[in-house]
């Protein structure tokens, strides 16, 4: 559902140093997110991940190339019009004076009020509406200190989604969440895609990415490795290329969405375990096998 | 300074002091009517008096109702018998004959509701305090207050002098003033020739605070035939090491009312002076008397 | 309580500490005496007392107990610590040595005006120093630092006062301290009107930042996902905070526990949202230093106790009682 022809967020020949390092961050990065697209990037710890959507924020500032958010460089944009353009899902917060829930979510609503202007109706339709979807209506009058992990980070998710954005971009945002929170947030990033919103999504799950994207971009240290398609960038040669453990990639009966499994390297002791096992034996394998 | 040297400052000093009690004295300006023993001005012609702000004061008709914060002034003014005159007090003036009078707190800074309640029609106040604000308040208040800065023996003298005009009294302040010059005379004469002891004031504290040169203590001890071993420092209360002081050989160690001599010096001979010697006043006669004293008690058997 | 309920109940209770002001001090007045002083009525020395005594004196203390309190919330949200006050960035020292050092050079005997400029100098010296040593290279303030450099140049400060006490003479050690030790003695119509040239558009200001202020609350990072300018926030919070706090403080001297206390205790009572919380702390700031002066000033009369101490002495227990009652409620804090 491409409802403009520029992408919602891209990087062109972005490159990033972080002072004192002389390795760079990101490495003449490319990569164009279609509107409407369900994105997921995935990579190693240390790969770059969270740089990149720092990056494409504008919080970060590239030492070469540059990033862009609707066609328009990211520098370009007036802060709260990017606000109100792009949802963002951080990894995680700390918050330093006890808030409500409810107090939480209504920030999202800020890049649409004057400094000193109340609510409006609009305004709390978008928050109610939020808190709803994400399932937090019972915290509302909650203090954030007395959340748990999961619960705070589907509070941060009704705070984007309060923020009415074209786009959302997420870092980890299932990290604390159990099965169900997990489903009922991959769900609604579904449907809210499925209506014309962007998701652009970083994770750890390859198997979610698998199931939910509609494209992935893998990245290692720092560069590109693949992007397209669950189907095109989950293949086995790559993966075991890129996260240094050998893996085995299969369609899951239940899905029949893509599914990575990590092998065992370390034998067991020998024992009853029944669990068929692939090409164990070497104690380090070879990863470009 | 050799021994002639001194005697010769000494008596340059004592000429000096003398001679500020009589008419037309130092006092920073003129007194533009010449008295007559009377009080109060003659013929209705108003008293210019100028005060240690070098701010010149006209008084058609002499204060009746004072407040004094300097203690010096309000001795002084007792002195003169015009107690009645006094219409406040500060916290510090607790003679018996004021203690009946409503109190104004400090003597800086003192509490101006009160002191403008009282409605007084003069208030004698520091010259040259470190917070100017108190002065300008009652210059906005329209309150007249005349500044005093009772430092040495001078100071005192022409305070006592300019007090007597000011309120009419100039008889009994120059009965005050001559009481004061037989004093001073008397003293100078039973220590003239005797040789000089070497002396310190110690104020107190570790390590011990000393007077030098310019205190009032420093004048005293002059007068009283000895010799001040701190007489080289640059300003009146300096700290100094104890070292310091007993490298300085001290014969005799004046201690303040409320110091005490520290133990490493109880070798010297030390004596605590009442409190009433230390603070400049009209007690001064008695005061340059009881220092001589100390130091020559030979000359007053 | 609502928020609209507490803004009414302070804006009452300024007026009402006012009125006490004007009323109560070392000279009893009737209620029909002060009254007819502002109307220009009645006995000449009692209309100086109301109104140039007590009056300047009452609008002092709301413009500095209000200043304060709003300089302390912003500080608190802009360190991200409940423990920040108007004086942590060595404000406090830098004014303190610039006055002692007036003081010393006998600058305040010429001329009145020399200790409160003194003062505001240094304050000035300090919050410059500080946010020098804070700024990175690309302009950026990092809190961290800012707190950590606050804290040395005030430490810097404070051994150089030390220093110029040290060798200065028992008068010159007597006033300092007594200005260290704050008070509103000070207080003239021209003091007051300096004072609220600062504080007037310096709170309208930081009024205005309540929202970024929230969001720093939640971290530099998301207050710029959501539309905030974080540095140039910062910066401007701490140099109106800063200047607010420097003009109170060449006023009426060091002050203190009114930047800490109450904006915790409003917090306590109202929470965090920086929308209520400063107004309220500026209402709830005035209240309170006014009322500390009316008991400085006739507890002891004629000595005025140093309202440094009543601001402790009360303001310690009022807080603490807040904190158990809120603990046993709904845990605001």
């Amino acid at each position: 559902m491409v409802s403009d022809t520029a992408p919602a967020l891209a990087a062109i020949d972005l490159t990033v140093r972080y002072r004192g390092s002389s390795v760079p961050a990101l490495n003449r990065v490319n990569l164009g997110v279609p509107r409407g697209a369900f994105y997921a990037v995935l990579g190693p710890n240390g790969s770059g991940k969270s740089t990149l959507l720092r990056a494409l924020l504008g919080v970060v500032t590239p030492v070469g190339g540059h990033a862009s958010v609707a066609g328009r460089r990211v520098m370009d944009w007036e802060r709260r019009a990017l606000a109100r353009e792009v949802g963002v899902v951080p990894q995680s917060e700390s918050v330093a004076f006890p808030l409500t829930v409810r107090d939480l979510v209504a920030m999202g609503r800020y890049p649409h009020l004057r400094s000193l202007q109340a609510e409006t109706p609009d305004d709390r339709q978008a928050i109610a509406t939020a808190m709803e979807r994400c399932d937090i209506v019972a915290f509302a009058n909650r203090l954030t200190s007395t959340l748990s992990g999961g619960e705070i980070q589907r509070a941060r998710m009704a705070r984007a989604l309060a923020q009415e954005p074209n786009s959302l971009v997420l870092d980890e945002p299932t990290a604390n969440l159990d099965i169900r929170h997990e489903m009922e947030i991959l769900e609604l990033l579904r449907t809210s895609v499925d209506n014309g919103m962007t998701v652009f999504f970083i994770t750890h799950h390859l198997d979610l990415a698998a199931r939910f994207a509609d494209r992935i971009l893998l990245l290692s240290e720092g560069e590109v490795v693949a992007e397209g398609e669950p189907s095109e960038v989950l293949n086995e040669e790559t993966l075991n290329h890129v996260y240094q453990w050998p893996v085995a990639v299969a369609e899951n009966p239940v899905t029949g969405t893509l599914q990575v499994t990590p092998l065992q390297v370390t034998p067991l002791p020998a024992s009853t375990d029944p669990t068929p096992r692939k090409s164990s034996g070497s104690s380090r394998s070879d990863p470009s096998r | 300074m050799d021994h002639r040297g001194i005697k010769a400052a000494k008596h340059c000093l004592f000429a000096a002091l003398i001679s500020a009690c009589g008419p037309g004295g130092p006092d920073g300006g003129g007194v533009s009517v010449p008295l007559d023993g009377s009080g109060g001005a003659p013929n209705g012609q108003p008293v210019v008096v100028t005060d240690d702000a070098q701010r010149r004061h006209e008084f058609v008709s002499p204060p009746g109702r004072i407040i004094s914060l300097v203690p010096s002034a309000t001795e002084t003014l007792l002195a003169f018998g015009l107690g009645d005159h006094l219409v406040g007090r500060t916290e510090y003036d607790r003679t018996p004959e004021l203690s009946s009078l409503p109190s104004v707190g400090g003597g800086l800074q003192p509490n101006l509701e009160i002191l403008l309640a009282l409605e007084p029609d003069l208030v004698i106040r520091f010259a040259g305090e470190s917070d100017r604000a108190t002065a300008e308040r009652l210059t906005d208040l329209g309150i007249p207050h005349f500044a005093i800065q009772p430092d040495g023996i001078a100071d005192v003298q022409s305070i006592i002098r300019r007090l007597g005009v000011i309120t009419g009294a100039e008889a009994a302040a120059d009965s005050l003033l001559a009481e004061i010059r037989s004093a001073l005379a008397d003293v100078q004469e039973r220590v003239e020739g005797l040789p000089l002891r070497r002396v310190a004031y110690l104020l107190g504290g570790e390590p011990p605070w000393v007077a030098g040169p310019g205190t009032y203590i420093h004048e005293l001890m002059i007068l009283g035939g000895g010799t001040n071993v701190f007489d080289d420092l640059g300003q009146l209360y300096v700290p100094v090491s104890l070292e310091e002081l007993i490298d300085r050989k001290p014969d005799l160690l004046l201690i303040a009312e409320s110091g005490s001599t520290p133990p490493e010096l109880s070798s010297i001979p030390s004596v605590r002076l009442p409190g009433s010697i230390e603070v400049p006043g009209p007690g001064l006669g008695d005061a340059a008397r009881e220092v001589a004293r100390l130091i020559h008690p030979e000359a007053f058997r | 309580m609502s928020p609209r309920a507490w803004s009414a109940t302070l804006i009452l209770a300024v007026i009402g500490a006012f009125s006490l002001s004007v009323w109560l001090g070392s000279v009893d007045l009737t209620i029909g005496e002060t009254l007819g002083a502002f109307a220009g009525r009645g006995d000449a020395r009692v209309r100086q007392i109301v109104v140039e005594l007590r009056a300047p004196r009452a609008v002092l203390a709301i413009l500095v107990g209000g200043g304060l309190a709003l300089a302390g919330a912003v500080f608190q949200a802009l360190l991200r610590n409940p423990l920040a006050e108007p004086y942590i960035l060595g404000i406090s020292g830098g004014a303190a040595t610039g006055a002692v050092l007036a003081l010393a050079f006998g600058l305040a005997v010429s001329h009145s005006w020399a200790l409160p400029i003194a003062a505001f100098v240094g304050a000035l010296l300090a919050i410059t120093l500080v946010l020098n040593v804070a700024a990175a290279a690309d302009g950026g303030v990092d809190v961290r630092v800012l707190l950590l450099a606050g804290v040395v140049v005030g430490a810097f400060f404070t051994a150089c006062l030390s220093f110029v006490l040290s060798i200065s003479d028992a008068r010159t050690v007597r006033s300092a301290i007594l200005w260290m030790m704050g008070s509103l003695a000070g207080a003239d119509w021209v003091t007051v009107m300096t004072v609220a040239f600062y504080t007037l558009p310096a709170a309208l200001i930081l009024i205005g930042l309540a929202r970024p202020l929230n969001l720093l609350a939640i971290g530099e990072e998301t207050a710029g996902y959501l539309g905030t300018n974080v540095e140039r926030v910062k910066r401007v919070a701490y140099v109106v905070a800063s200047l607010l706090t420097a003009a109170g403080v060449a006023a009426t001297g060091i002050i203190g526990f009114v930047g800490l206390i109450v904006p915790h205790g409003v917090r306590l009572v109202v929470g965090a949202d920086y929308r209520i919380l400063l107004p309220l702390s500026f209402l709830a700031g005035a209240v309170f230093l006014t009322l500390a002066d009316v008991v400085a000033r006739t507890m002891l009369s004629p000595m005025e106790v140093p309202i440094g101490v009543i601001t402790a002495l009360v303001g310690v227990p009022l807080f603490l009682l807040l904190l158990r009652r809120s603990m046993g409620s709904t845990s605001r804090w």
